[in-house]
Protein backbone atom coordinates (compact mmCIF):
# COMPACT_ATOMS: atom_id res chain seq x y z
CA UNK A 1 0.00 0.00 0.00
CA UNK A 2 1.25 3.23 -1.00
CA UNK A 3 1.98 5.30 2.18
CA UNK A 4 -0.48 7.21 4.25
CA UNK A 5 -0.07 8.15 7.70
CA UNK A 6 -2.92 7.11 9.59
CA UNK A 7 -3.16 6.20 13.24
CA UNK A 8 -5.48 4.57 15.90
CA UNK A 9 -6.36 6.86 18.57
CA UNK A 10 -7.51 6.36 22.46
CA UNK A 11 -10.83 7.35 23.17
CA UNK A 12 -9.52 10.22 25.75
CA UNK A 13 -7.68 11.88 22.93
CA UNK A 14 -10.51 11.87 20.49
CA UNK A 15 -12.40 13.54 23.18
CA UNK A 16 -9.56 15.91 23.58
CA UNK A 17 -9.20 16.63 19.63
CA UNK A 18 -13.31 17.01 19.29
CA UNK A 19 -12.77 20.19 21.76
CA UNK A 20 -10.64 21.66 19.29
CA UNK A 21 -11.90 20.91 16.42
CA UNK A 22 -15.92 20.86 15.15
CA UNK A 23 -17.18 17.33 13.63
CA UNK A 24 -19.68 16.70 10.65
CA UNK A 25 -21.90 14.19 9.12
CA UNK A 26 -21.51 13.20 5.75
CA UNK A 27 -25.22 13.35 4.03
CA UNK A 28 -23.77 11.87 1.11
CA UNK A 29 -20.63 9.89 -0.03
CA UNK A 30 -17.84 12.36 -0.98
CA UNK A 31 -14.05 12.27 -1.89
CA UNK A 32 -11.75 13.43 0.85
CA UNK A 33 -9.15 13.44 -1.47
CA UNK A 34 -8.18 12.17 -5.14
CA UNK A 35 -4.81 10.55 -5.75
CA UNK A 36 -1.97 12.69 -5.76
CA UNK A 37 -3.40 15.61 -3.78
CA UNK A 38 -2.82 17.04 -0.80
CA UNK A 39 -5.02 16.84 2.08
CA UNK A 40 -7.05 20.38 2.83
CA UNK A 41 -8.06 19.36 6.27
CA UNK A 42 -7.13 16.18 8.81
CA UNK A 43 -9.77 13.91 9.54
CA UNK A 44 -10.52 12.53 12.89
CA UNK A 45 -13.39 9.27 11.73
CA UNK A 46 -15.52 9.73 14.80
CA UNK A 47 -18.11 6.85 13.44
CA UNK A 48 -18.52 5.28 10.35
CA UNK A 49 -15.96 4.39 8.06
CA UNK A 50 -13.13 6.10 5.23
CA UNK A 51 -12.38 3.82 2.37
CA UNK A 52 -8.87 4.36 0.79
CA UNK A 53 -8.51 3.33 -2.56
CA UNK A 54 -5.52 3.20 -4.90
CA UNK A 55 -6.22 2.79 -9.00
CA UNK A 56 -9.81 2.88 -8.00
CA UNK A 57 -8.90 -0.48 -6.19
CA UNK A 58 -10.15 -1.22 -3.10
CA UNK A 59 -6.93 -0.91 -0.19
CA UNK A 60 -8.26 -0.47 3.32
CA UNK A 61 -11.11 0.95 5.16
CA UNK A 62 -10.82 2.80 7.88
CA UNK A 63 -12.99 2.85 11.22
CA UNK A 64 -13.93 5.10 14.30
CA UNK A 65 -10.41 6.42 15.73
CA UNK A 66 -8.75 6.57 13.05
CA UNK A 67 -6.22 9.82 12.48
CA UNK A 68 -5.15 10.93 8.62
CA UNK A 69 -4.04 13.12 6.50
CA UNK A 70 -2.32 15.13 8.98
CA UNK A 71 1.64 15.20 8.33
CA UNK A 72 0.32 15.48 4.56
CA UNK A 73 -1.54 19.05 5.19
CA UNK A 74 1.55 20.09 7.45
CA UNK A 75 4.28 19.23 4.66
CA UNK A 76 2.20 20.11 1.66
CA UNK A 77 2.66 16.49 0.48
CA UNK A 78 0.57 14.78 -2.04
CA UNK A 79 -1.02 11.55 -1.11
CA UNK A 80 -0.84 8.84 -3.93
CA UNK A 81 -4.18 7.08 -2.41
CA UNK A 82 -7.47 8.65 -2.60
CA UNK A 83 -9.88 8.17 0.18
CA UNK A 84 -13.66 8.49 0.14
CA UNK A 85 -16.07 8.37 2.93
CA UNK A 86 -19.42 6.82 3.27
CA UNK A 87 -22.99 8.81 4.11
CA UNK A 88 -23.83 9.09 7.53
CA UNK A 89 -19.75 9.10 8.56
CA UNK A 90 -18.68 11.62 11.04
CA UNK A 91 -15.29 13.01 10.88
CA UNK A 92 -13.81 15.66 12.95
CA UNK A 93 -11.90 18.16 10.42
CA UNK A 94 -8.42 18.91 11.56
CA UNK A 95 -7.81 22.22 9.94
CA UNK A 96 -4.57 23.73 9.30
CA UNK A 97 -4.61 27.28 11.32
CA UNK A 98 -5.89 25.65 14.42
CA UNK A 99 -3.51 22.63 13.98
CA UNK A 100 -0.59 25.47 14.01
CA UNK A 101 -2.10 27.00 16.98
CA UNK A 102 -1.84 24.03 18.71
CA UNK A 103 2.30 24.15 17.92
CA UNK A 104 2.21 27.48 19.88
CA UNK A 105 0.03 26.13 22.68
CA UNK A 106 0.27 24.46 26.00
CA UNK A 107 -1.11 21.33 25.57
CA UNK A 108 1.31 19.01 25.82
CA UNK A 109 -0.62 15.65 25.06
CA UNK A 110 -1.89 17.02 21.65
CA UNK A 111 0.97 18.73 21.08
CA UNK A 112 3.22 15.50 20.78
CA UNK A 113 0.74 14.02 19.03
CA UNK A 114 0.87 16.59 15.93
CA UNK A 115 4.67 17.06 16.31
CA UNK A 116 4.97 13.42 16.22
CA UNK A 117 3.17 13.30 12.91
CA UNK A 118 4.37 16.31 11.26
CA UNK A 119 7.70 14.61 11.78
CA UNK A 120 7.71 11.39 10.92
CA UNK A 121 6.84 12.12 7.42
CA UNK A 122 9.74 15.34 6.55
CA UNK B 1 5.66 13.98 -7.15
CA UNK B 2 7.74 16.90 -6.54
CA UNK B 3 6.81 18.69 -2.80
CA UNK B 4 4.74 21.21 -3.22
CA UNK B 5 5.02 22.08 -6.43
CA UNK B 6 2.09 24.14 -7.34
CA UNK B 7 2.00 27.72 -8.22
CA UNK B 8 2.47 30.49 -5.84
CA UNK B 9 -0.40 33.13 -5.05
CA UNK B 10 2.23 35.50 -6.57
CA UNK B 11 2.56 34.15 -9.64
CA UNK B 12 -1.44 33.14 -10.18
CA UNK B 13 -2.47 33.99 -12.82
CA UNK B 14 -5.89 34.57 -11.98
CA UNK B 15 -4.72 36.98 -8.94
CA UNK B 16 -5.79 40.49 -10.37
CA UNK B 17 -9.22 39.16 -10.59
CA UNK B 18 -9.28 37.02 -7.07
CA UNK B 19 -10.27 38.30 -3.44
CA UNK B 20 -6.63 38.56 -2.96
CA UNK B 21 -5.58 42.03 -5.52
CA UNK B 22 -5.34 44.45 -3.58
CA UNK B 23 -3.25 42.61 -0.38
CA UNK B 24 0.17 43.74 0.13
CA UNK B 25 3.02 41.22 -1.38
CA UNK B 26 3.86 40.10 2.47
CA UNK B 27 0.57 39.58 2.92
CA UNK B 28 0.13 37.59 -0.47
CA UNK B 29 3.19 35.55 0.72
CA UNK B 30 1.63 34.48 3.98
CA UNK B 31 -1.55 33.19 1.48
CA UNK B 32 0.71 31.20 -0.36
CA UNK B 33 2.61 29.25 2.71
CA UNK B 34 -1.01 28.57 4.03
CA UNK B 35 -3.31 27.79 0.63
CA UNK B 36 -3.17 24.07 -0.38
CA UNK B 37 -3.48 24.45 -4.26
CA UNK B 38 -4.68 20.56 -5.50
CA UNK B 39 -5.40 19.85 -9.29
CA UNK B 40 -8.57 18.03 -9.96
CA UNK B 41 -9.01 16.09 -13.13
CA UNK B 42 -12.44 15.92 -15.23
CA UNK B 43 -15.39 14.80 -13.50
CA UNK B 44 -13.83 15.21 -10.19
CA UNK B 45 -16.03 16.91 -7.48
CA UNK B 46 -14.37 19.58 -4.99
CA UNK B 47 -17.44 19.46 -2.66
CA UNK B 48 -20.59 17.19 -2.93
CA UNK B 49 -24.13 18.92 -1.92
CA UNK B 50 -25.26 18.89 1.71
CA UNK B 51 -21.58 18.45 2.99
CA UNK B 52 -20.36 21.32 5.51
CA UNK B 53 -18.17 23.88 4.34
CA UNK B 54 -15.00 24.08 6.08
CA UNK B 55 -13.01 27.07 3.63
CA UNK B 56 -13.18 29.02 1.11
CA UNK B 57 -11.93 27.40 -3.11
CA UNK B 58 -9.98 29.56 -4.80
CA UNK B 59 -9.89 28.65 -9.01
CA UNK B 60 -6.55 29.07 -10.22
CA UNK B 61 -7.29 27.45 -13.60
CA UNK B 62 -9.84 25.41 -15.63
CA UNK B 63 -13.65 25.14 -15.32
CA UNK B 64 -15.44 23.97 -12.45
CA UNK B 65 -19.58 23.49 -12.91
CA UNK B 66 -21.61 24.01 -9.81
CA UNK B 67 -25.06 21.68 -9.64
CA UNK B 68 -28.02 20.93 -7.86
CA UNK B 69 -29.54 17.90 -7.65
CA UNK B 70 -33.21 18.08 -7.39
CA UNK B 71 -35.18 15.34 -5.49
CA UNK B 72 -36.03 13.51 -8.23
CA UNK B 73 -32.35 13.17 -8.74
CA UNK B 74 -32.04 15.31 -11.81
CA UNK B 75 -28.55 17.52 -12.09
CA UNK B 76 -29.11 21.37 -13.20
CA UNK B 77 -26.01 23.49 -13.78
CA UNK B 78 -26.67 26.54 -11.54
CA UNK B 79 -23.15 28.02 -12.45
CA UNK B 80 -20.00 27.80 -14.19
CA UNK B 81 -17.11 29.58 -12.62
CA UNK B 82 -13.35 29.82 -13.81
CA UNK B 83 -9.97 31.14 -12.90
CA UNK B 84 -10.07 34.36 -10.17
CA UNK B 85 -13.75 32.80 -8.98
CA UNK B 86 -13.98 31.80 -5.98
CA UNK B 87 -17.19 29.03 -4.22
CA UNK B 88 -17.69 27.78 -1.09
CA UNK B 89 -17.64 31.46 0.14
CA UNK B 90 -21.72 31.69 0.76
CA UNK B 91 -21.97 28.71 2.54
CA UNK B 92 -19.14 29.68 4.61
CA UNK B 93 -20.66 32.35 6.12
CA UNK B 94 -23.46 30.99 6.30
CA UNK B 95 -22.44 28.32 8.01
CA UNK B 96 -24.79 26.20 6.22
CA UNK B 97 -24.07 22.65 4.00
CA UNK B 98 -22.62 23.45 0.77
CA UNK B 99 -26.60 23.82 -1.51
CA UNK B 100 -24.60 22.43 -4.31
CA UNK B 101 -21.81 19.84 -5.83
CA UNK B 102 -19.09 21.49 -7.44
CA UNK B 103 -17.32 19.24 -10.15
CA UNK B 104 -14.05 19.96 -12.00
CA UNK B 105 -15.08 20.29 -16.20
CA UNK B 106 -11.14 19.65 -17.08
CA UNK B 107 -7.56 19.67 -15.49
CA UNK B 108 -7.86 22.48 -13.17
CA UNK B 109 -5.66 23.77 -10.40
CA UNK B 110 -7.69 24.99 -7.05
CA UNK B 111 -6.33 26.38 -3.80
CA UNK B 112 -8.19 25.77 -0.17
CA UNK B 113 -7.84 28.49 2.43
CA UNK B 114 -9.20 27.10 5.40
CA UNK B 115 -12.07 29.17 7.30
CA UNK B 116 -10.05 30.56 9.97
CA UNK B 117 -7.81 31.66 8.22
CA UNK B 118 -10.17 33.85 6.40
CA UNK B 119 -11.44 34.91 8.59
CA UNK B 120 -8.50 36.12 10.68
CA UNK B 121 -7.12 37.70 7.08
CA UNK B 122 -10.26 39.71 6.71
CA UNK B 123 -9.90 41.15 9.95
CA UNK B 124 -6.66 42.24 9.16
CA UNK B 125 -7.55 43.24 5.41
CA UNK B 126 -11.32 44.82 5.34
CA UNK B 127 -10.40 44.88 1.20
CA UNK B 128 -10.74 41.22 1.23
CA UNK B 129 -13.93 41.28 3.18
CA UNK B 130 -15.53 44.35 0.26
CA UNK B 131 -13.63 41.96 -2.50
CA UNK B 132 -15.86 39.08 -1.22
CA UNK B 133 -19.34 40.92 -1.47
CA UNK B 134 -18.51 42.53 -4.47
CA UNK B 135 -17.87 38.75 -6.14
CA UNK B 136 -21.43 38.23 -3.95
CA UNK B 137 -23.36 40.87 -5.51
CA UNK B 138 -22.32 40.03 -8.79
CA UNK B 139 -23.50 36.20 -8.35
CA UNK B 140 -26.67 38.01 -6.65
CA UNK B 141 -26.87 40.14 -10.07
CA UNK B 142 -26.21 36.45 -12.09
CA UNK B 143 -28.98 34.73 -10.15
CA UNK B 144 -31.93 38.01 -10.39
CA UNK B 145 -31.09 38.02 -13.81
CA UNK B 146 -31.51 34.28 -14.40
CA UNK B 147 -34.47 33.97 -12.57
CA UNK B 148 -36.22 36.71 -14.47
CA UNK B 149 -34.75 35.17 -18.13
CA UNK B 150 -36.61 31.63 -16.88
CA UNK B 151 -39.74 33.60 -15.55
CA UNK B 152 -40.02 36.42 -18.41
CA UNK B 153 -38.37 34.94 -21.77
CA UNK B 154 -38.94 32.29 -23.98
CA UNK B 155 -36.38 29.21 -24.67
CA UNK B 156 -35.22 31.14 -28.21
CA UNK B 157 -34.25 34.11 -25.99
CA UNK B 158 -33.24 32.51 -23.18
CA UNK B 159 -30.58 30.16 -25.46
CA UNK B 160 -29.18 33.86 -27.34
CA UNK B 161 -29.19 34.86 -23.85
CA UNK B 162 -26.76 32.10 -22.63
CA UNK B 163 -24.27 32.19 -26.09
CA UNK B 164 -23.77 35.88 -24.74
CA UNK B 165 -23.07 34.95 -21.43
CA UNK B 166 -20.59 32.66 -22.68
CA UNK B 167 -18.72 34.53 -24.95
CA UNK B 168 -18.85 37.10 -22.49
CA UNK B 169 -16.91 34.79 -19.90
CA UNK B 170 -14.99 31.73 -22.07
CA UNK B 171 -15.11 33.59 -25.94
CA UNK B 172 -11.77 33.80 -27.65
CA UNK B 173 -12.16 36.18 -30.56
CA UNK B 174 -10.60 34.05 -33.96
CA UNK B 175 -10.76 34.91 -37.68
CA UNK B 176 -13.87 37.45 -37.13
CA UNK B 177 -15.84 35.24 -35.02
CA UNK B 178 -15.73 34.35 -31.20
CA UNK B 179 -14.27 30.71 -30.19
CA UNK B 180 -16.55 29.26 -27.14
CA UNK B 181 -13.62 27.66 -24.90
CA UNK B 182 -15.90 25.37 -23.33
CA UNK B 183 -17.45 22.81 -24.08
CA UNK B 184 -20.56 21.75 -23.29
CA UNK B 185 -22.96 18.89 -23.50
CA UNK B 186 -26.38 19.09 -24.96
CA UNK B 187 -27.91 17.72 -21.72
CA UNK B 188 -25.89 20.52 -19.67
CA UNK B 189 -26.50 23.54 -21.81
CA UNK B 190 -30.15 22.22 -21.36
CA UNK B 191 -30.41 22.42 -17.83
CA UNK B 192 -28.82 25.94 -18.30
CA UNK B 193 -31.51 27.49 -19.90
CA UNK B 194 -34.56 24.92 -18.38
CA UNK B 195 -35.37 23.04 -21.18
CA UNK B 196 -35.80 19.65 -22.95
CA UNK B 197 -32.56 18.54 -24.54
CA UNK B 198 -34.52 17.88 -27.53
CA UNK B 199 -35.86 21.84 -27.81
CA UNK B 200 -32.30 22.65 -27.39
CA UNK B 201 -30.67 20.74 -30.53
CA UNK B 202 -34.02 22.55 -32.43
CA UNK B 203 -33.30 26.36 -31.58
CA UNK B 204 -29.79 25.35 -32.10
CA UNK B 205 -30.13 24.26 -35.49
CA UNK B 206 -32.66 27.35 -35.98
CA UNK B 207 -29.42 29.65 -34.67
CA UNK B 208 -26.97 27.99 -37.05
CA UNK B 209 -29.24 28.54 -39.93
CA UNK B 210 -29.79 32.24 -39.40
CA UNK B 211 -25.75 32.19 -39.50
CA UNK B 212 -26.01 33.67 -36.05
CA UNK B 213 -23.66 30.50 -35.03
CA UNK B 214 -21.37 27.85 -35.95
CA UNK B 215 -20.30 24.82 -35.02
CA UNK B 216 -17.34 22.38 -35.03
CA UNK B 217 -17.67 19.45 -33.38
CA UNK B 218 -18.09 20.36 -29.43
CA UNK B 219 -16.96 23.83 -29.92
CA UNK B 220 -19.28 26.38 -30.77
CA UNK B 221 -18.56 30.00 -32.64
CA UNK B 222 -20.40 33.12 -31.79
CA UNK B 223 -20.26 34.79 -35.53
CA UNK B 224 -23.25 37.51 -35.89
CA UNK B 225 -23.18 39.00 -32.13
CA UNK B 226 -25.42 41.52 -32.98
CA UNK B 227 -27.78 39.31 -34.02
CA UNK B 228 -27.91 37.06 -30.97
CA UNK B 229 -28.11 40.04 -28.75
CA UNK B 230 -31.48 41.11 -30.94
CA UNK B 231 -32.35 37.46 -30.36
CA UNK B 232 -32.32 37.65 -26.29
CA UNK B 233 -34.07 40.49 -26.30
CA UNK B 234 -31.59 42.48 -24.22
CA UNK B 235 -32.09 45.70 -23.88
CA UNK B 236 -29.23 48.02 -22.23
Amino acid sequence: MKSLKHIELSRDLINKITTYFPSKKFKSQSHLFYEGQIPISGYLIIDGSIQVSYKKKFKKMLNAGYLLGVSELLNKKPIQLSAEAFPNTEVCFIDKTTLLEIFQGTDPELLTLFKTLYENVV
Amino acid sequence: MKKDSHSTCESCPARQEGIFCNLDFDDIVDVSHHKITNKYKKGQTLFVQGTHPFGLYCISSGNIKLTKTGVDGKESIVRIVHAGDIIGHRSLFTDEDFGKTATAMEDTEVCFIDKKYILSLIQKNPTVALNIINKLSRDMGHAENKLSSLHQKNVRERLAELLLSLKTTHGVKEDGRWRIELKLTREEMATMIGTANETLIRFMTEFKDAGIIEQEGKVIYVKDEDELLNWANIHY
